[in-house]
């Protein structure tokens, strides 16, 4: 059975980190420091939204001396829309209760970027 | 501190493997570590990597399902091993018991090789699961049931047609466990909407033969499982269910299978054989163009027959088995079942019931046979390209042509169990 699921707080905040510089290549560490996020939360998200091609990862070319090489990620363009959408802030006719009842669009767009099952 | 992060590193450098294909991610965090400041947020890095390893890889329902599957199979073997005098019908029945676990579990390790393990979905788990239980259940049934046998089975002569029923009953196990297998992996030929159909259609073929036998394939005319409907009526409701439910199951598989962008994934050999089999059994003479589309499309109407059958026959000879085998324990069963015998009469009766079970092989083996080739026939009469006659057909006449899903093919929610299902932290 496939449902839209909204983004955890937890993503939204990996996609705002991401979506800062959405060109620059970061690190798990960085992302982590910047988040908040303890490994084994982050690298579940990151992995899902590799798996949705939201984001892109890939290893360094080259190794600083005496460390392994690192994995980094960068959103794709459909991340960027998705993270944009999700942090798009509320509009000002819903906050004033003129907009229609239900989900906000923006959250919604960010829901309808990608399909999450459950 | 220092040390017991060295050991954890090691333990995710091992349990990476369990990854089976994202090895990177735990590679990525082992990486990551070294960047972390050593000490505990370095432990916790690595512990938080050990954590990712055990979520991803589900080693944890893996060993439920195991330990689960242990349990149920020690149960059945307790059962089945009280204290029985020891006879030929006692023998047989513990080598039954013992080859239906080797079947269970050889089959799920071939199973995994040929077409990967179980499906990611629920519903894919759930019918594994309930295969598995349904052939535990119908081996300790069919154990307790057989225990009812009366002196002539036992005596000489009677061992040759002992152990071709149990070698018939075993292959039937073995065919019910590898298509349960097959219809349930990740890598399955078979869509999940193919799978629930044959079994909802095989549910109603299940319970019209039930109560048409209940009590082993005999004229048994004094059953009351439904005193108010004649035994005649109750024989031709089961035997429309066993021509018309594998027909309309695989038409409606067919039908409802998606375009060609959601194909399923290849299987292998399995999927090969299975085109193979409806294709020489159901389509021999009626041409097709071969495309890959119709014959995945005849692929699922052909599964979504045999599962109708299977599943039927499964059910009915399990519920028939299980009426029998709770006949001496249950009175009010007795009663119900028997209102005009005497107390000292029950016995030959139950004797009889016994013995009439095993006709109930005629039942496993006749009816997934008559649901895999009704279901074809109903595949090859849905599938609009082998409709077309050679050379193109009358104009106007062409097979409609399949129009993409809404949403651009990427919605394959409803007809295919091989997506992976994914959420968010």
């Amino acid at each position: 059975m496939t449902s839209l699921r909204a983004f955890s707080p937890q993503t939204v905040s990996v996609l705002a980190a991401l979506c800062a510089e959405p060109s620059v290549w970061r690190h798990g560490y960085t992302l982590a420091k910047q988040t908040g996020l303890k490994s084994g939360t982050l690298y579940p998200i990151l992995l899902r939204l590799a798996d949705r091609g939201l984001v892109v990862a890939s290893w360094e070319d080259e190794a600083a001396p005496g460390r392994p090489r690192r994995h980094l990620y960068r959103l794709t363009a459909t991340g960027l829309a998705a993270a944009t959408a999700a942090a798009a802030p509320e509009p000002t006719a819903a906050r004033e209760g003129t907009a229609p009842r239900g989900r906000r669009p923006a959250r919604l767009a960010a829901r309808r970027a990608v399909r999450w099952t459950g | 501190v220092d040390r017991l992060s060295r050991l954890a590193a090691a333990a995710l450098r091992w349990c990476a493997r369990l990854l089976a294909g994202r090895t990177e991610w735990a590679e990525a965090i082992l990486a990551e570590a070294e960047n972390v400041p050593a000490g505990c947020q370095r432990l916790a890095w690595l512990g938080g990597g050990l954590r990712l390893v055990f979520r991803e890889s589900m080693i944890m329902r893996k060993a439920g399902a195991i330990c689960a599957f242990a349990a149920a199979v020690g149960w059945v073997a307790s059962l089945s091993w009280t204290r029985s005098p020891v006879n030929r019908v006692t023998v047989a029945n513990r080598v039954s018991v013992l080859v239906t676990v080797a079947l269970l579990a050889g089959l799920w390790l071939a199973g995994r090789r040929l077409v990967g393990p179980a499906g990611a979905g629920r519903t894919q788990r759930l019918v594994r699961a309930g295969g598995y239980a349904t052939v535990l259940a119908l081996t300790l049934g069919k154990v307790s049931v057989e225990r009812m046998r009366g002196p002539a089975d036992l005596g000489p002569g009677a061992g040759g047609l002992l152990w071709t029923g149990e070698a018939l009953f075993l292959l039937m196990m073995a065919i019910f466990t590898a298509v349960v297998i097959m219809a349930t992996a990740q890598r399955s030929p078979v869509t999940t909407g193919t799978l629930l159909r044959g079994i909802a259609a095989g549910l109603p073929i299940g319970i019209a033969v039930f109560l048409f036998l209940p009590l082993g394939v005999v004229r048994y005319q004094a059953s009351r499982v439904l005193p108010a409907v004649p035994q005649g009526t109750l024989g031709a409701f089961a035997w429309v269910a066993v021509l018309v439910a594998p027909a309309v199951a695989g038409v409606l598989a067919v039908r409802r299978f998606p375009s060609s962008q959601a194909l399923p994934p290849a299987a292998g050999r399995a999927s090969v054989f299975s085109a193979r089999l409806g294709m020489a059994f159901a389509l021999y003479g009626a041409g097709t163009d071969g495309s890959a589309e119709s014959e995945a499309r005849i692929r699922q109407g052909v599964a979504a027959g045999l599962v109708a059958g299977l599943t039927g026959a499964m059910l009915a000879v399990l519920l028939g088995t299980a009426t029998i085998a709770l006949l001496p324990h249950d009175s009010q069963l007795l009663g119900w079942l028997y209102p005009h015998l005497s107390r000292a009469a029950i016995l030959p009766a139950e004797q009889g019931a016994g013995s009439n079970a095993a006709g109930y092989l005629l039942l496993l083996l006749a009816v997934p046979f008559a649901g895999f080739g009704i279901g074809s026939i109903g595949a090859m009469m849905a599938t609009p390209d082998l409709a077309r006659p050679p050379g193109g057909g009358p104009p106007g006449d062409d097979p409609p042509t399949a129009s993409p899903p809404p949403d651009g093919g990427t919605d394959r929610s409803s007809d295919n169990g091989t997506e992976p299902v994914v959420s968010l932290a």
